[in-house]
Parts: structure tokens; sequence; C-alpha cells
């Protein structure tokens, strides 16, 4: 079991320090100067230079990265370019939205496709399973900025059942929650019933009607319990692709989250803060597999002798 | 299965029970179609705090900085303008007038200025300002380590190249004779400087905050302006609050101004139509591309909307120096070759259609120019004197992300397409542009706009278009034009202090810049406000549109 985390502790900061390694290069791949943008467009030639020795952008790039992974090996992530804001601070400033923003989008696709799922796999080849598979469909196919933003007009500025914007409070996280929750729920809800129909027609769901046990109970702690595992292994995969969710939903409804931070930073070009939110997202999805590693693991015993 | 899994298995029970799921969707589709039915009719807009006098507005980002050595745009300007105070400032016609100072003298060279400075005004700190503070705040705009973007601006002080290098440990240009007196020697007449004096980056900064917020200082700025920055939560919100010891407190009328930050213009617009911002947008986009003409013909919002022209110019350059375009009359050709005026009601009428380089606003702007007309004919005949019978194919520039570029850029396709030019179109990030468009032979067509940084002809024909400000990288001269009497003109006009003949000086360089058509000159754009009928005090002028100082809420 020890050498087990070691050895999941050891890949993850092989993957952090390879996302470092690309990150810099793509980020000094740019063909535009971050110094330029600092300074604006109406700066001239000998400001713009003066600026980039200060800025130490005129150093080989190997010396940068060098002096990069030098502060952050002491927990430095370094300064943004823009706005002097330690990198640290803004991303730990950011955190809390973003996290309340994903959890709360997460508890709402799971309580919202499980139930789904189970009736749909009950009641497969029924009305209800293809309505669900159609609506399912068309939610997937949506774009996210796109719903984001017809929920934003109808439910918010339309009625002014919720707030357009911004951040004051949780009513705020309500609508882009939904948003996110929309697009993925009809995924997972072909998730656990797919699963659901190959558990339903095990033998021991079989002996257990047999026995006369309640429906519910079998659906539920037979099926379900089940059904569920393969569906927690892709939620931790899907961390990822919901990280690029939430840069579309903040920005849409101004929350000020990690989300946010990436695109401006990336519009600033702001080398020092596109590192630190990209490393961060990345240790968070890391992290997000880990711990779904391990929740894995205490779902289903018999993972734990792989 | 043990007691745990038991427990465990019983709570997801439970949970599912609470959320079966029928129950669930049946409340999903009911609360869809009452939301569906409730969609009724648009309500009037009222003011969602009547009885506060707090200005609210809402910007998409963070300010980087209040700092007036580091700001450098549109929407943090007239920020820093609240937090802070000058030696100089405008009135309506753009006339400089007394401000922090009381009077000044200009000498019979043009190379030293001597300001007067008033003695009854205080830093928020409670500190009397003196002619030393604004001597040290220049100082500072200069010191490489302040990193400031406007430090071009304050060379030609004497002495500033040398501190810069670090040869000198002061600016030998800048002394105080007393507390009252600010002497500015500069390294060559320059009529313009004064209005570098006006320019954000000269307003005065305490030593002592700045020393001790070091880098932090743009975060928690102390000046002597009307307002003090009360809080800013990065990424969320901004306010300023009005401060009673200011010495004009009196005339200041709002309480409060409450910045939402983040967000695009269609939020805002929606914000803005809920009562819940006095001004759509404080940036230069003003009303959102996609909504402007439905406000303007909103028998309502159309009411509220105030424009004002813009000391700025939209325009193509063609990089003189690389084929086709080093030959005159190709550029000419294609000044002919596009319908400018279709350009602009492809805009919705929001610009002025160029003649020239020089916005009306702009003092030495030539109304008897001619410019280029539309004629493809005659596009046709220059190309084929020029040696292009057949036309040629070419690469413009545009920025991604402007919806405006695109239009340019699909309407100048056309038309150069029209007299046997094949534009092919080159989205890329305005960073990208900007990088490119500035090194030397890399770029032969591109979009461009100016926003004047000061209400000078030498803001624009110096900087824009005098060969002398060519640069390898990082040039100014994007068409990297280069003519010797033009420069000649230039160069006089930038070290005359007879402002009749420098403005004659700059005519007679516009026009033969116009002749060389180095640019396309597209059209000057003017900036739209959208505004709620309770805010008052609004002034727009091309320098400062926006003044927080002068308004107020008036349900």
């Amino acid at each position: 079991m020890l050498s087990r985390i070691l050895r999941r502790l050891g890949w993850a900061a092989v993957i952090l320090w390879g996302t470092t390694v690309i990150t810099f290069l793509i980020v000094h791949a740019v063909p535009a100067d971050p110094v330029r943008v600092y300074a604006g467009a109406n700066a001239d030639a000998e400001t713009i230079e003066r600026i980039r020795a200060e800025m130490g952008f005129d150093d080989p790039l190997i010396v940068q990265y060098g002096r990069y992974i030098g502060n952050l090996l002491r927990g430095d992530l370094g300064t943004s370019l823009v706005t002097g804001e330690r990198v640290l601070d803004a991303l730990l400033a950011r955190f809390p939205v973003t996290l309340s923003l994903a959890l709360t989008a997460v508890c709402l696709w799971m309580l919202m496709s499980v139930p789904l799922g189970v009736l749909t796999a009950k009641y497969r080849g029924r009305a209800i399973d293809r309505t669900v598979l159609i609506v399912s469909l068309v939610a997937i196919s949506l774009p996210v900025f796109w719903l984001a933003r017809m929920l934003q007009y109808y439910l918010a500025y339309q009625t002014g059942l919720f707030p357009v914007g911004g951040w004051a409070g949780w009513t705020h996280i309500i609508l882009p929650a939904a948003t996110l929750a929309l697009v993925i729920t009809g995924y997972y809800a072909r998730l656990v019933h797919t699963n659901m129909v190959e558990v339903l027609n095990a033998d021991y769901v079989r002996v257990a009607r047999a026995k006369g046990i309640p429906e519910y109970v079998v659906l539920f702690k037979h099926g379900l319990r089940n059904a569920v595992i393969p569906v927690i292994t892709v939620l931790g995969l899907d961390m990822a692709a919901l990280m690029g969710g939430v840069v579309f939903t903040e920005n849409v409804f101004a929350l000020p989250g990690l989300g946010v931070l990436a695109l401006q930073s990336v519009f600033n070009l702001d080398v020092p803060m596109i590192m630190g939110v990209v490393l961060f997202s990345a240790a968070m999805v890391v992290c997000a597999n880990i711990v779904v590693d391990f929740l894995y693991m205490w779902i289903d015993p018999r993972v734990e002798g792989m | 299965m043990n007691g745990t899994q038991a427990q465990q298995s019983a709570a997801l029970h439970s949970t599912f029970e609470a959320a079966s799921g029928p129950l669930l969707w049946a409340s999903v589709c009911l609360t869809v179609l009452f939301l569906a039915v409730s969609c009724s009719g648009d309500a009037p807009p009222s003011r969602l705090h009547p009885e506060e006098n707090v200005l609210r507005i809402a910007v998409p980002s963070d300010p980087r900085s209040l700092d007036p050595a580091i700001a450098y745009d549109v929407v943090t300007w007239p920020l820093v303008r609240a937090l802070f105070h000058g030696l100089v400032d405008y009135d309506d016609d753009l006339n400089l007038v007394p401000w922090h100072a009381r009077s000044w003298t200009i000498s019979e060279d043009g190379r030293t200025i001597t300001f007067k400075l008033r003695q009854d005004i205080h830093f928020s700190n409670g500190r009397p300002i003196t002619s030393g503070d604004f001597a040290w705040s220049l100082e500072r705009i200069l010191d490489p380590a302040t990193k400031s973007p406007g430090q071009g601006f304050y060379r030609n002080i004497a002495g500033a190249r040398a501190f810069q290098d670090g040869s000198a440990d002061r600016v030998t240009g800048l002394r105080t004779p007393d507390s009252e007196t600010l002497v500015i020697e500069l390294a060559h007449p320059d009529l313009p400087f004064l209005y570098c004096m006006a320019m954000p980056f000269a307003y005065a900064v305490p030593r002592e905050e700045v020393e001790r917020r070091g880098e932090t200082f743009g975060r928690h700025p102390v000046g002597a302006g009307p307002f003090v920055l009360a809080d800013w939560q990065r990424g969320t919100r901004m306010r300023l609050e009005k401060r009673p010891s200011y010495y004009r407190a009196d005339e200041v009328r709002l309480e409060a101004i409450e910045l939402m930050v983040g967000g695009d213009e269609t939020l805002h617009m929606m914000m803005f139509e809920r009562g819940e911002l006095d001004i759509a947008s404080v940036t230069s986009t003003g009303i959102p591309d996609a909504d402007f003409i439905r406000v303007m013909k909103d028998p309502v919002l159309s009411q509220r909307v105030a424009h004002q022209p813009l000391n700025a110019i939209q325009y193509l350059s063609m990089n003189t120096e690389m084929a086709p375009f080093d030959h005159v009359d190709v550029r000419r050709a294609v000044n002919h070759a596009i319908d400018r005026q279709r350009i602009v009601s492809l805009i919705s009428d929001r610009g002025i259609l160029a003649r020239g380089v020089l916005p009306p606003g702009m003092p030495g702007y030539n109304e008897e120019l001619e410019g280029y007309d539309h004629d493809p004919e005659k596009a046709r005949s220059l190309l084929a004197n020029a040696g292009y019978p057949e036309g040629f194919t070419t690469e413009l520039m545009i920025t991604a992300q402007s919806g405006i570029d695109t239009k340019i850029g699909q309407a100048v396709q056309q038309d150069l397409g029209e007299v046997g030019i094949t534009v092919e179109i080159r989205p890329v990030t305005g960073s990208t542009r900007i990088e490119a468009t500035g090194r030397r032979g890399a770029v032969p067509f591109s979009t461009f706009g100016w926003y004047q940084d000061y209400p000078d002809p030498s803001n624009f024909l110096d900087v824009l278009l005098n060969g002398n400000r060519i640069t390898e990288v990082n040039s100014t001269n994007v068409a990297f034009y280069d003519n010797a009497s033009v420069n000649a003109l230039l160069n006089e006009a930038s070290t005359s202090t007879d402002r009749e003949h420098r403005l004659a000086l700059y005519r007679e360089a516009e026009r033969l810049v116009v002749e060389d058509a180095p640019w396309v000159f597209l059209y000057y754009p003017q900036m739209y406000l959208l505004r709620q009928p309770w805010l008052k005090g609004l002034k727009l002028n091309p320098v400062w549109p926006i003044r927080y100082e002068l308004m107020w809420i008036e349900p």
C-alpha cells in the first residue's frame, strides 16, 4: 500500500515537471512579446528594451527556465508581470471560487444522472428511456459558452431569478454550476445506465430478486453500488475536461476564479501567471486522479491487490 | 457485508430516495415551463439602489495597477485621475490650464519651464505636497527599476538619459529652488512637453508611501485626488470613496464609485438594462457591436447615448520598404480602390471618414485635404503604371478578436479584388500583430489604430511617420515610411517654439504624407457612451472622455 502511494506521488512529480517544461516552451514560442504587451502599443523601442532588461527577458531561455525552477523548488511561483501580485496569492485567492463551482456542478450532475441512469436501466427501451437518451444527446452536444449565455439571458436577465453575473455570495454560483451540470449529466446518465443494465443481468441480482428482496433494495444496494465504480473512475479523468468548461462558464458569468485568471493572463501574456495557472490546474488534476484511485480501492476491495 | 458498508449503503439509499428520479425530472420540467411563461415583456429599468449617490460601473478585468507610473489604458486613467493630482489639466477646448500649478513660465529658448505650485494641497495621508514631490515622481518614472511605460515622454528632460543609463544618480534637469517652485530644464526645446506634464504619469505620488509599499503601491495607492481607494478585491470589485479632505471636496458630488470587475460587454449591457449599472461600458467600445443598431433604433435607449469623436485614427499600414508597396503608385492605387464610405457604414457609422492623418479634434487639422476618393478605374491605371497591370497577391494582417478588424478585412479584400489585387487575410492575436508589425521587413500590410497620448500633431506625425523613428524591432513607424523632406519638417516642428509656425510645418508634412500614401486613411473613430438618465455631469472630451469627479446621481 505504502509503495503504491509513493509510486503514485513519484509519477505525479514527473508529470508536473513535464508540465513546466511544455508550458514554458509554449509560452516562449508564442510569436508575441510580453514586454510589448506590458508597455502598450504606444511605447517606443527604447522604453521597451529598458523594461525588457529590467524584467530579465533578455537572458537565454535556459537561464530563465533554470531561474524559474529554482524559485519553484523554494515554493516561489513568481510575481505577475502585469499586476505585481504574487502568483501563489492570486491562485489561492481564486481557487475557492473555482472549487465551489466545480463541486456544486459535480454534486448537481451526480444528483441528476444517477437517478436517471437507474431509472432508464430499470425501464430500458420504454418511452422514458428514449426521452432521456435524446435529451442527453442534445445536452452533450451543447457548447458550454452558448448554454451559459442562454441560461444567463433567460433565467437571470429576463426574469431576475438569479444574478446575471459577478460574485457576491452563493446565489451567484447556481447558474454557472447548472450550466456545467446540464452539459455533463446526460453523459453520466448513460454511463450509469449502461453499467446498471449489465449489473442487473448478473446472477447475484437474479438471486436477490428470487429471495424476494424489495426491488428498490435490489436496484440501489446490489445494482447501483457495483454500477457506480466505473463512473467514479471516469469522474476522476473528467476533472481535466471540467477545467476547460470552467474557463468558459466563469468568463460568461464573471466569476473571479481560475478560469478568468487563466484567460486574462493569456491575453496579457503574463508569463509567470500563465505558468502558475497551468501548473496549479495540472496539480489539481493529478490530485483528483490520486484521490479517485484510492476512492476506487475503498469502494471495490478487489482493486487493492492489483 | 460488514457494518461500515451497511451504513454507507443506507446513506446512499436515503440520498436517492430524497431525490428520486421522476420527481426531480418533473420538477425541472415544471420550473422550465414556469420560467418560459413568466418571461413577459420588458419592464422599464429603474435604479437598483435609488437612494445612493454612488456611481456603479463595470470593467472587464482588473486594472493592472493604480500606480500613475504604470497605468496606461483608457479604463485605468480615469481611475488614476480620481485618486491623484497633476500640475496641469485641460479645459473643455483642450487648452492647458493650471491645476496643481498656479502658473508656469517658459523661457525664451523654450528649454526651461518653471512651475509655481499651490501650497494648500495635501496627500490623502495628510502630508502637504511640495515641488519636491513632483520632481521625485518624475525621477521615479525615469528610473528603469520602475518599469514605467511612460518613461519615453520624459526622456527629453536634461540629464534623463544619464540617469537612465546609471551614470548619474539624479536627473539634473529637475530642480526645486523652494517648496513651491519646480524648474524643468529640457535637453532641447519641446513645446508638446507641457502636454506630457498633463498625462497621469506626471501626477504626484508620496515618496514615503511608495517606498513603504514597494511594487504593491499600485494596489494601495495614496494620492491627492478627490477619491481614495476603499476596497479592491481582485477580479471581483473595487470601491473608491470621496475624500472629505480634498481641497475642492465641496465640488465633488459622488459619494463613491463602485466598480464590478469581470464579465464581458454583453454581460455589462444586460446589467445596464436591468438598472444595475449607470454606464453600459467605460471601455472604448462604449456600446457592444451586437447591440449597437438595436440601441440606436430604440426610442428610449437612443436618448441615453452620448458620443464624442476621438483624437484617433483607424488605418491600414503599407510597409513602404516591402514590394509591391515600395512603389508609391501601388499605395495610391490601394487608397483609390478601397471604398472607405462603405467601411464606415459597416461599422454603423461610428467613425468620420479620414482624408489625412490628423483627426478633426487635433490642432493642425486640415479640412481642405482632399485625400483619395473611391475610384477603381484610377486604381487600375495606377497599378498598370507601377508595373502591376494584372495586380498582385498580398497578405493583410488583422487582429483576430476584433470584430471591426474582421469587417475591415473583408471589405478591403473585396474592394482590392475588384482591381486585381488578391488579399489573403491573416488573423492573429492583438499582441502578435503589434510585435510583428514593429519588426522591420516582416509584415507588408496590416490594420492599425492609434489613439492619442496628447492633443498635439507630433503625437501622430512624428511618432508614426518620422523616418528617424524607424527601429529594427518595436518600431512605432510601422509603415517604415522615410521621406527626407517630411523628416526635416517634423524635426524642425518638434523643436520650434512658435505655435502657429509649428502647425504650418505639420500641415505641410501631412500633405506630403498623404501624397506618398504610406497608409490607407480609413476613418476617425467616435466614442459612444450609453448612460442612465439619472447620471449627471457627464462631460465628454477627446482627452478625458470620463471624468468621475464631475459626475453625480440624481434619481
